[in-house]
């Protein structure tokens, strides 16, 4: 019997294999799995915002791309993994509606979080396998800690494996 | 993080008012362009944190059609108008007497003149009951997960605080058979402005 760990907003959680770890409706946000192939450990942190440094309301670590990842990280390491060892699949980061306005940056935050997801695992040298970001759609994504694929859901159902 | 906080008996029936007056005369205007009678439930008043606003459209994988406006000047908001795709297509059809591919330009943009109707007559009853200046953005429109389409107003309040205000008022249209739900978010502090506005007290922040 294997189970699906659900995974909500501004939230992480770890699964292991039989076990499968998923996000639902992620929008601007991103998801971004830490996997590692050894122990078939796997965690998941859905970020809303790229940078908690820039952000007073900040005590919420998983909200944002650096402390998000930072505290992923730690937490598999207390289950013995080595962050050399880590690989990532991202997904996320759409921009959902078409506005310009500059006073917000409600057109641009999807692109922001892309970037500051990628710099910090940059960062901390863990190496994005796959990712399917950016466009203007909304994805739910599972992955498989067994088969390290990442099933993108688009909404109307279509599935993309990467 | 906790489910929900309480908010006052005084607050809640404000607030609600609010949305009453607010969804109603939207609905009215709604009602005219559609042709048909509107019902209004009473709008719900609460807080929500993140993780259980996605779930107030039917959960969060459901595909719907989002109207977005943003409201700034003395408050700051997010209008969205939300209606499921049945819905839609029935509203355009009402709209425009025939029969066109819903998705297609026109019909989208059928979908985003209606969810501008909604929320002008949204916000000018805000306006005058609150003496409040405001201005709402042109609407932008979206069809996708309602998680997706509701991320995008937690991520912009998600700045200041992990918890959405939200009145949320269902509407239904006679034989057309639409529903659909009118909803202000914004942080709690905008807000109390609004409440302080109305002349009550504010809620923790």
């Amino acid at each position: 019997m294997s189970d699906t760990i659900r995974v909500g907003i501004a939230d992480m959680n770890i699964c292991q294999s039989p076990d499968k770890i998923t996000t639902i409706g992620l929008g601007s946000c991103i998801g971004a799995v830490l996997y590692d192939s050894n122990t078939r450990i796997a965690g998941l942190v859905h970020i809303m915002l790229p940078d908690s440094t820039k952000i007073k309301n900040n005590q919420n670590k998983m909200k944002f791309a650096d402390s998000g990842i930072e505290a992923l990280v730690s937490e598999l390491e207390k289950k013995g993994i080595n962050k050399k060892t880590l690989k990532a699949k991202i997904a996320g980061g759409a921009k959902m509606f078409n506005f310009s306005s500059d006073k917000t940056d409600l057109g641009s935050i999807g692109e922001k979080n892309i970037i500051a997801v990628k710099s910090k695992l940059k960062e901390l040298g863990i190496k994005v396998v796959s990712e399917d970001v950016g466009l203007s759609y909304g994805r739910t994504i599972i992955f498989d800690p067994d088969t390290e694929e990442l099933t993108v859901i688009k909404a109307g159902k279509q599935k993309n494996i990467i | 993080m906790s489910d929900k906080i309480a908010l006052s008996e005084n607050v809640t029936n404000a607030l609600g008012e609010l949305g009453n007056i607010g969804a109603g005369n939207a609905a009215t205007s709604l009602s005219v362009i559609l042709k048909s009678k509107l019902t209004m439930s009473p709008p719900h008043v609460a807080i929500h944190d993140f993780n259980s606003l996605e779930n107030i459209l039917g959960g969060p994988d459901v595909t719907v059609v989002g109207v977005l406006s943003t409201i700034e000047g003395d408050m700051q908001a997010m209008i969205l108008f939300v209606v499921g795709i049945e819905d839609a297509k029935n509203m355009i059809k009402a709209l425009l007497d025939y029969d066109i591919d819903w998705q297609s330009e026109m019909g989208m943009s059928a979908v985003k003149e209606i969810g501008n109707i909604i929320i002008g007559s949204y916000v000018a009853s805000l306006e005058t009951l609150s003496g409040m200046k405001i201005r709402y953005s042109q609407p932008e429109s979206c069809v996708d997960m309602a998680g997706a389409i509701l991320s995008v107003p937690c991520i912009e309040f998600g700045k200041i605080s992990d918890k959405a205000l939200l009145i949320n008022s269902h509407f239904k249209a006679g034989e057309q058979e639409i529903n659909g739900y009118i909803m202000m978010v914004s942080e709690i502090h905008s807000f109390n402005l609004l409440l302080n506005k109305l002349g009550i007290g504010g809620i923790d922040e």
